[in-house]
């Protein structure tokens, strides 16, 4: 029986919540996050807007195969779930007992993996809580903290990792590459993309 | 009146913390632990609920606000249920890499608790051993690779057009787009069509039926893990929600024999170069290979797209 299922799917207020009208899904919320922060941010959306009408054109759709051509959308994408990982807590079992930093953790208890918390760090991540697309353009990679730290965890980590990544990340690159060409939002109401509205005029193409 | 009332509540926090630290005196076993033995910390605990006061609406929130002022790695006691919290990336690098085969178990989902399907027929929350291994090696080569990903491509697209137009339409007539519930629906219909096929909205009966099930699951599964908290409440969460327990996995297994005997089928009629597959076809072919390096069962296999199903609408990793 899972405790981190229930606490990630179900905020304690709202169990009979149901899933598919107000609960969350995780590549629909990832894909709402990315859009809000766009649409809170500007600058970040006009110039996402260009690189995609520099590398695709007007003519045509947005296609996955443009997306290693763009690293800003990347960066994008990276940056928005970095401040809200679509799955935020996810769980491990020790196995055996052993030390970790330091500490006994005795055989068979359940790890709680909070990804939030490991991505907002301020020891490593420099204003932590802003969208901050850049951090991701540097020549190195910052997915990798120094010492090879695991610092960029969205989809966990280990033998573990999400085996659903590539079906995830395809999808929200195709939608969301595709929301930005096409068209510009607007929010009404609410104060976040969760649960508000959002409306758009649409872009001569 | 109101000063009162929080008055009250100060004094009875109080008295709650005195008993704690009078029972935990008392109850202190010294000797059971070597010399030397080093928990990780543990901030200040309630009786009974233990840290359950702590949690938040939002859990990771609470967690985080846990980190920031306890330090990044916390024993906590959830009633009944004891876990570590681990916040930072150092401490999470250490079970990712130096120590991942220590923890290469995960607890139970709640859709696959003995209660609803039966022990060790997951994958997803497979403890770590043969068969783990081998439908990771599936997944990663064949199921779920950037391989297959790409042969899916054009669904994806297809989903996305949909999308689009639906809000050319409601954009042509000057409304406000309730976006969640679009998005939803794309990122479920695009899901259910790499997996199956089959549309998740819209006319398709199946998929419909596999909506209202999967959404029947996560509320009877959220109940349980409820009731898990609290050790001996579980039996009496159990006994009241039999009828449910009994019925859904019931329903589940008449649906994907359904969609799997429709699959085989097609598969039949198509023979081996059939085009156009999506993970059932892929995973059914796996499933009659004689040769395989395992054999997996139909029951696992059923169990399989029901947690790929589930996590892709809400991943479960």
């Amino acid at each position: 029986m899972s405790i981190i299922n229930c606490l990630n799917e179900y905020p304690f207020q709202s169990f009979s919540q149901d899933l598919f009208t107000g609960g969350t899904s995780t590549t629909a919320d990832a894909v709402l996050w990315i859009l809000g922060e766009l649409v809170n941010h500007p600058a970040s959306f006009k110039k996402l807007r260009e690189e995609i009408d520099s590398v695709v054109g007007t003519e045509r759709l947005a296609d996955e195969a443009d997306i290693p051509n763009m690293p800003y959308f990347q960066a994008c994408v990276k940056e928005a779930m970095r401040l809200h990982p679509p799955v935020p807590l996810f769980d491990r079992v020790c196995r055996e007992d052993c030390k970790l930093a330091g500490h006994d953790i005795p055989k068979g208890i359940t790890m709680i993996m909070n990804a939030y918390s490991i991505m907002r760090d301020p020891k490593i991540w420099d204003n932590p809580n802003d969208f901050i697309p850049e951090r991701f353009l540097t020549e190195h990679d910052s997915t990798k903290g120094p010492q090879n730290l695991q610092i960029y965890v969205p989809f966990g980590g280990g033998r573990r990792m999400c085996p659903g990544t590539n079906m995830s990340s395809s999808l929200i690159n195709c939608s969301v590459s595709a929301m930005v060409q096409c068209f510009d939002w607007k929010v009404v109401g609410g104060d976040g993309p969760d649960g508000s509205k959002l409306t758009w005029t649409l872009k001569q193409v | 009146m109101a000063a009162m009332t929080a008055i009250q509540y100060v004094i009875a926090l109080f008295v709650l913390w005195f008993i704690t630290v009078f029972l935990q005196y008392i109850f202190k076993r010294p000797g059971k632990k070597p010399a030397g033995y080093c928990p990780p910390p543990s901030p200040p605990t309630l009786p009974l609920i233990g840290h359950l006061h702590l949690l938040t609406p939002v859990a990771y929130k609470g967690f985080h606000a846990l980190n920031n002022k306890y330090g990044p790695l916390l024993y906590l006691r959830l009633a009944t249920y004891p876990a570590v919290l681990v916040s930072s990336a150092p401490v999470a690098t250490e079970i990712f890499k130096a120590q991942d085969v220590h923890f290469a178990s995960r607890i139970k989902s709640p859709f696959e608790d003995n209660l609803l399907f039966g022990s060790s027929t997951s994958f997803f929350n497979a403890p770590y051993g043969d068969y783990w291994k081998f439908m990771k090696k599936i997944c990663m080569t064949e199921l779920l690779g950037s391989s297959q990903m790409k042969k899916l491509k054009n669904v994806r697209h297809e989903e996305v057009v949909r999308f689009l137009s639906k809000m050319l339409e409601i954009g042509q007539k000057n409304d406000v787009a309730d976006l969640s519930a679009e998005v939803l629906t794309l990122a479920n219909n695009a899901t259910c069509r790499m997996i199956m096929s089959a549309r998740c909205s819209g006319e398709d009966n199946q998929a419909d039926q596999c909506r209202g099930l999967v959404s029947e699951s996560f509320d009877l599964a959220a109940k349980l893990a409820v009731c898990n908290l609290f050790g001996p409440l579980k039996r009496i969460g159990t006994w009241y929600l039999r009828k449910k327990i009994a019925a859904v996995p019931k329903r589940y297994d008449e649906l994907f024999e359904n969609i799997l005997v429709e699959h085989e089928e097609k598969a039949k009629r198509g023979g081996p170069h059939m085009e156009n597959k999506d993970l059932m076809d892929i995973l059914l072919e796996v499933y009659h290979d004689k040769n395989a390096e395992m054999r997996i069962t139909r029951k696992q296999m059923k169990t399989f797209f029901l947690v790929i199903f589930l996590s892709s609408i809400s991943l479960l990793h």
